[in-house]
């Protein structure tokens, strides 16, 4: 058994090369799924179709002839466009096989288009800066900009095996200046139309990476990546304006009719439009600390009356406290006094700021020592307590407790042992004995324990709760969002550079146009005990003159958040050489929206929003013609390719099993074995007279536990083993393909091995192409005979009749040939 | 993806070496290099030059059906004995009913129950059902 390094792939050589054998290597852990001999051989028998010469050869030929090349408008002559879209990819190294679904749904769609007359636009290109390039430099030394671009040289070679009708002259990455320089232009038109602006935020900050994260980036109040507590900081953030479109991309959202409802929900949701009230609480009575810190005149927290946001008006009379967020003004102003209360939003501020992660703690609180009056009866007093489930974004900051119509007002009311009463009557209830213990009623009903409300509908005692509210000025109707205006800033080298300088004397300015693209320079380090962004700590880079005023002033060091660079990439399509311009205006106006774009559903609500916010601007900054403002009128998403996960368990080796690779590291088929080296004890005398193999022996070898790639299993033992050896490997679960789990599938060893077509064929096969396909050695046989069935049929018919065979005109066909030319035409 | 099995399948089938099998048979192997080409283009290319196909499958239009041919000009008949279905025959629409007639009788199931038995009458409603009275 010869040493393998680490990391490369098996190959078993096919046990018999006749001269149909075209295809000497196999990948081993296919080959283990066909073990019985004869089968092999049949297999191999068939092997009539040379993958590796047809498919470069064709691949040759449709590049010399340039068919993959979208027409200009005046060259299509009355073909109807198609744009047709996949997502395009983030460069992270390699392709493997559970991204190919992807592109290959895209390519047949467009390969489709083209053959039915139509101009058909399919471009790719690459989502390019980003973190991971960071973290490579810092781990292993190398420059992002290297590591990206060697990234996309490979995943570019690779994308071009699989045969994709792809228009290759309109690629470009996000990270190159070309395409970047004309993003900082949009950013200042977008603040000059009043879409960009500044903003103190609390975000969340990850202390040892350094920088902010998104909500979906803080797992269980963690950093995703670092692991490290996030903590919660206010920093002065650029902000895209995304709620000056929140009508309308909500309501836009009933006209995407060729969306998944799934993600037009998804959409819906997010942006969360509710009708409800603003509700004003007056004060009864507040601690004799606040009292005393208050102004006698002007605004005061000991006098003025809390604001709160409700949906159910109609519920007031079963209320029991209100509840503030912890970063509520008030709440921090009792904190001034109260170490308590300080604590409380000290321990809040480890919890992250997501929905999801509020929604996961437990709900927990403090009294205010603050009462408030019911703005139906002044002689009813409240409590105000702080709770960690208030959020501070979400209205005003504040809500009132209705704990029988709300589950967490429930739980909160239990654990406080805070009183109430239940005001909503289900239909069918009888009002005598309906009680509320454990378990609220959120639906609606017929309203009773409620003075002038009693009797009437949910939807009715809204209106009456509002009306009455408005009368005795302690309300009024309102709507409230849930969507956010966008924070654009991050605190990292790899991304685009905000075109802005920052002047003691003028205040932020824009950087003019001419002096445009800001480049990222070069010669930055990346140090883990660096702290903060290399473009800050960079000795000239940020220092320079203000435009305004000629006096020293510094660049933003901020760059963009990469959703930014994807939010405009398939406008950039259309004319994407185009170098004093994003896009040309009629261009981007005659191929836009794109028809079919395909992806996968974990960018349902970001990427597409954004992009949706995006193109509106556009529109209104005057770069497109795109009344709709809708980018993507068709959207696909496409499931998975998942394959079994497997893993070694921790297990002690002998040799020769283990062997030594030319490193001098100690494997077995490929995975690295933990070595405790042997002691003169162990062998017992004097190291020369042992040779090194007895040494060796005596060693002390562990398999870690680890996962393991599909290529170092044989599973067609069960359990499978290591290749090669009898250890035994435990099966996972079936899960979706990535790098943590090895259950990856390197796409360029399975085309050399099998040839595109097969991969692409297996992709797209078996299971509906919304839901998830499992990888199987099955499933690849089965479209590895689809492919040599078609290729004999074919070769046979050609061999016997020749090239042209057969009449010109259909004879008078009966029977059986009858019935094929049926068949045939029933098929198309 | 599954009727391109299916054609592939007819297509293996179909032994013939007399012209009219002969031309099916290309017919056939030309259109499925053409709808196969957008799922896998090599081989399909491949199969088309073999065919004697011009230029690249992959630019080549899309196929036409001939609407004559495509129509499912067949239709599936109950038989009857004795007012009890025992089996189905699939003819061509509009078939004579002295054919119709010897098709049914040739059924497996029907032969088999029919053993014994004297034909007294075949009704046949054309295109629709096969009514066979015996004792
Ligand atoms: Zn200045």
């Amino acid at each position: 058994m010869r040493s393998i390094q680490s990391g490369t792939h098996i190959h078993e050589p096919l046990v018999i090369l006749g001269p149909g054998l075209r295809v000497p290597r196999i990948r081993g852990w296919v080959l283990s799924c066909i073990n019985d001999n004869a089968t092999r051989q049949r297999w191999v028998n068939m092997s009539r179709y040379n993958h590796r010469e047809v498919e470069p050869k064709w691949r040759g030929r449709w590049a010399a002839a340039n068919i993959d090349r979208a027409l200009a408008p005046e060259e299509a002559r009355g073909k109807p466009k198609a744009y047709i879209l996949e997502m395009f990819p983030y460069p992270s190294g390699r392709i493997h096989v559970g991204h190919s679904r992807n592109y290959t749904m895209g390519d047949v769609i467009a390969r489709f288009r083209r053959a039915n007359g139509y101009n058909v636009l399919h471009p790719m290109g690459w989502d390019a800066f980003g973190l991971p390039a960071e973290n490579a430099a810092m781990e292993r030394g190398i420059h992002p900009k290297g590591w990206t671009y060697d990234n996309i040289a490979a995943m570019r070679e690779q994308l071009k095996l699989l045969g994709l009708a792809i228009d290759w002259s309109r690629e470009f990455a996000t990270c190159d200046a070309s395409y970047y320089k004309h993003q900082q232009a949009m950013f200042l038109a977008f603040w000059r139309k009043g879409l960009v602006y500044r903003k103190k935020q609390k975000v969340n900050w990850d202390p040892v990476d350094n920088t902010v994260l998104a909500n979906e980036q803080v797992v269980d109040g963690k950093g995703w990546r670092s692991g490290a507590p996030v903590e919660t900081r206010e920093l002065e953030q650029w902000m895209f304006k995304v709620t000056a479109y929140a009508d309308d991309l909500l309501a836009a959202i009933g006209g995407l009719d060729k969306w998944p409802d799934k993600v037009r929900l998804m959409q819906s949701n997010w942006i969360g439009k509710s009708q409800g009230a603003k509700i004003w609480w007056d004060i009864a009575s507040v601690p004799e600390e606040l009292r005393a810190m208050s102004p006698a005149t002007g605004q005061s927290h000991a006098r003025d009356p809390i604001e709160v946001f409700t949906t159910r008006p109609d519920t007031l009379f079963g209320a029991s406290f209100l509840a503030l967020a912890p970063d509520h003004p008030l709440t921090k102003t009792i904190a001034g006094f109260r170490p308590d209360v300080a604590k409380f939003i000290a321990d809040c501020a480890t919890l992250g700021t997501s929905e999801a992660d509020i929604e996961k703690a437990e709900k927990v609180g403090i009294d205010l020592g603050i009462r408030v009056k019911h703005p139906f009866d002044p002689t009813w007093e409240l409590p105000v307590w702080a709770a960690n489930f208030v959020l501070s974004t979400y209205g005003s900051g504040a809500i009132f407790g209705s704990p029988a119509g709300d589950q967490r007002d429930l739980d909160f009311a239990n654990k406080y042992k805070l009183p109430f009463k239940p005001v909503v009557l289900p239909h069918g209830a009888d009002a005598a004995t309906h009680a509320i213990t454990d378990e609220a009623f959120t639906g609606e009903g017929v309203i009773y324990n409620s003075h002038f409300l009693d009797g009437l509908s949910t939807k009715d005692a809204i209106a009456r709760a509002i009306d009455e509210l408005v009368k005795r000025e302690a309300g009024e109707a309102t709507t409230q969002w849930r969507l956010r205006d966008w924070g654009v800033s991050r605190q990292r080298y790899w991304g685009c550079p905000i075109p802005a300088i920052h002047c003691a004397k003028c205040g932020v300015v824009p950087v003019p146009e001419k002096d445009l693209p800001i480049q990222l320079p070069e010669d930055v380090t990346f140090e883990r005990d660096k702290p903060g962004n290399p473009l800050d700590r960079h000795p000239t880079w940020k220092h320079t003159k203000c435009p305004t005023c000629g006096g020293a002033a510094t660049r933003e060091t901020d760059t963009l958040d990469t959703f930014v660079d994807s939010s405009w990439y398939f406008a950039r399509f259309t004319d994407a050489q185009n170098e004093t311009a994003p896009f040309d205006k009629k261009l981007a106006s005659y191929w836009l929206p794109v028809d079919q774009y395909v992806g996968g559903v974990e960018h349902a609500v970001l990427h597409l929003l954004y992009a949706r916010f995006f193109t509106r601007a556009m529109r209104d900054c005057g770069y497109l013609d795109l009344p709709s403002g809708e980018p993507f009128a068709s959207l696909f998403t496409q499931g998975m390719v998942v394959h079994e996960t497997y893993r070694a368990t921790r297990q002690v080796l002998k040799p020769p099993s283990v062997h030594q690779d030319q490193r001098g590291k100690w494997v077995i088929r490929g995975t690295t074995v933990e070595v405790t080296p042997s002691t003169p004890a162990a062998w017992g005398g004097d190291p020369a007279d042992v040779d090194r193999a007895q040494r060796d022996a005596f060693k002390e070898f562990k398999l870690p536990p680890t996962w393991l790639t599909p290529d170092q299993v044989d599973s067609s033992s069960r359990p499978p083993v290591i290749m090669g050896t009898d250890i035994p490997v435990s099966v996972g679960p079936i899960e979706k393909m990535s790098k943590s789990k090895k259950n990856v599938v390197d796409l360029d060893a399975f085309v050399t091995d099998f040839g595109a077509d097969v991969a692409r064929w297996f992709v797209l096969s078996d299971s509906p192409p919304e839901r998830d396909v499992e990888w199987t050695a099955s499933g690849v046989k089965g479209a590895w005979n689809f492919v040599q069935r078609v290729w004999s049929l074919t070769e046979d018919h050609v061999e016997k009749f020749g090239k042209q065979g057969g009449s010109a005109s259909p004879p008078a066909a009966v029977g059986a040939a009858h019935a094929l030319r049926q068949l045939t035409h029933r098929t198309i | 993806m599954a009727r391109c099995y299916e054609l592939v399948n007819a297509i293996a089938k179909l032994k013939g070496e007399d012209a009219a099998s002969v031309f099916a048979r290309r017919e056939a192997l030309r259109t499925l290099s053409q709808l196969i080409a957008p799922f896998m283009p090599h081989l399909a290319e491949e199969c088309w030059e073999s065919l004697g196909g011009e230029g690249f499958v992959a630019t080549a239009p899309w196929p036409v059906a001939d609407p004559a041919l495509a129509e499912r000009n067949t239709v599936t008949l109950p038989i009857q004995v004795n007012g009890k279905k025992r089996g189905e025959i699939e003819v061509a629409k509009g078939l004579p009913q002295k054919d119709v007639e010897a098709v049914a009788l040739a059924h497996e199931d029907v032969k088999r129950f029919l053993e014994g038995q004297n034909v007294r009458k075949i009704i046949v409603v054309a295109d629709r059902i096969v009514n066979i009275v015996a004792n």
